[in-house]
């Protein structure tokens, strides 16, 4: 399974998502990838109903997520209702077309806890 | 700056649909009129300024200063071709003064068009969304309105903002832009007829939740242009120049999730600090605000990160009709881009265009009695690239 990857600098400590050419906090060119987890929490959302060409899902569910370690990310959520504060993995998928092309990333699922 | 600039004439097509003409030929109405009221008569233009989002994309046409300087006949004059997003108008209305205010340039024009209303609604949609971060926001099927949502929900979240404070800053625009014959949109609106009534669900349908049809600017065809000089001349030209007091501009993370707090507008804060540095002046001398409410949430979030009001509050002040027309600070007095219409290259001259109207006191039905003293912020991307004015009548 693909992990959702984000970026931490290795002289500041900053981290972030996505990739910049350089650290966005200090400047530095010396970044690494960091692994940013399996569970995150939504922050904002949309459902979207006025989609762009190249999207065929109405509504498109997207929303605005942070990580533990406090990296945000934006995406589709792949559910029919979600709330502020709920708890969602990053999951690889298909996303949209672009120039007749798929293209694929990660969305974002609500996590399914196990019934003990 | 170096040397004060002055506006010494102003011109508008009508903002609407613009079936059977070209977008050359609407910025060369614009033009022809802004150069008319500047009464230059056969003095040589130094430099043209054209702003325009989408014009390869949408009119097939590129480097659309070549083309305005020779229908215009100002050949040599030097001309360029401006794209910023939406905030492309103010970007060409910077540059421009800049070339004044160096001493490179003494007379300029600048014009911003766009049309756009002969292409589909998911078409248009997808094409604006390409000012969005590529890889962090496009591919996800992110557009415009989708991040005001966003923004939107979280901002209700915090602030306890209704949905009728945004219905009220449509409403409010709207009724400006009745007395604004160059607007778009002329429809009264009421929070019975978008809101609460049976059909409202039907006619003002959910865009991109929270935010409904009446909450999003319409797509404008539309042209707005300016002439600039030098204003140790500019009383050669006219009895009325309007001095560009003060400009800013400001960037911000290209991603909206990449800001430490996403309800912030830290470009339009930054941006408009600069302009009232320049200026020597505060929000609180400001008489009127033309604001760039592409959102009906826009214009709340930029009338407290301009500096009028705190953050938090700017709901509360719409809510006492301070920004209404006879309020204390009136906001967007023409219609905003909600109602005037947001042809994208055009609106930030368009606003430019309104401030010298209302500081000349020629802005008619919707005139702010009085006005000296005028602010506006033009805005592009989602907030990642903001330039405010500042503008003051000469006395
Ligand atoms: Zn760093």
């Amino acid at each position: 399974m693909q992990k959702m990857t984000g970026f931490k600098c290795e002289k500041c400590g900053k981290m972030f998502y996505p990739k910049h050419a350089r650290c966005p906090r200090c400047g530095s060119l010396e970044l690494k990838e960091i692994d940013l987890g399996n569970e995150c929490t939504l922050m904002t959302y949309t459902k979207l109903f006025a989609v762009p060409e190249g999207v065929e899902q109405i509504p498109l569910l997207l929303g605005i997520v942070e990580f533990k370690n406090g990296v945000r990310a934006l995406g589709q959520i792949v559910a029919e209702e979600v709330e502020i504060g709920a708890t969602l993995q990053p999951v690889w998928g298909p996303l949209r077309k672009v120039h007749g092309k798929t293209v694929s990333g990660f969305k974002f699922e609500p996590v399914k806890r196990k019934l003990s | 700056m170096l040397r004060q600039v002055a506006v010494i004439g102003c011109g508008m097509t009508k903002f609407g649909r613009h079936d059977g003409k070209t977008l050359l030929e609407i910025m060369v109405e614009a033009s022809l009129r802004a150069i008319d009221d500047a009464k230059i008569g056969e003095r040589d233009v130094d430099a043209v300024y054209v702003s325009t989002m989408l014009s390869g994309e949408l009119s097939n046409q590129t480097a659309l200063g070549s083309a305005l300087v020779d229908q215009l006949g100002l050949m040599p004059a030097a001309a360029h071709r401006l794209e910023n997003g939406p905030a492309s108008g103010g970007s060409a209305v910077k540059n421009a003064c800049m070339a004044v205010a160096s001493g490179f340039c003494d007379l300029v024009l600048v014009t911003g068009g766009e049309k756009m209303r002969h292409i589909s609604g998911d078409r248009i949609t997808d094409l604006i969304s390409t000012m969005v971060h590529p890889t962090a926001e496009y591919v996800h099927g992110v557009t415009l309105p989708a991040l005001a949502a966003m923004f939107t929900r979280l901002y209700m979240h915090r602030y306890g903002l209704k949905r009728e404070h945004l219905a009220k800053v449509a409403i409010k625009n709207h009724a400006n832009a009745l007395k604004n014959p160059y607007a778009h949109i002329h429809q009264p609106i009421t929070i019975e007829g978008i809101l609460y009534a049976k059909e409202a669900e039907v006619n003002n349908p959910l865009v991109a939740d929270p935010l409904r049809l009446f909450d999003c600017c319409p797509v404008t065809d539309g042209a707005a242009s300016v002439v600039l000089c030098a204003a140790e001349i500019a009383k050669e030209f006219c009895d009325t120049p309007v001095i560009v007091a003060g400009l800013g501009q400001a960037t911000d993370t290209l991603a909206v999730h990449e800001r430490e707090d996403p309800t912030l507008l830290k470009a339009v804060q930054v941006a408009s600090q600069k302009a009232f540095k320049m200026a020597k002046l505060t929000p609180a001398d400001m008489d009127l605000a033309e604001l760039h409410d592409a959102f009906t949430i826009l214009e709340i979030a930029e009338s407290e990160d301009s500096g009028f009001f705190a953050k938090g509050t700017g709901h509360k002040a719409l809510e006492e009709d301070v920004t209404s027309l006879g309020g204390k600070l009136p906001i967007n007095p023409s219609g905003g881009l909600k109602a005037r219409g947001h042809p994208v290259g055009a609106t930030g001259v368009a606003q430019i265009v309104e401030l010298t109207w209302q500081l000349r006191g020629e802005a008619g039905g919707r005139q702010v009695q009085g006005a000296e003293k005028a602010y506006c912020c033009n805005f592009g991307g989602f907030g990642n690239n903001v330039i405010s004015f500042v503008l003051t009548r000469r006395n």
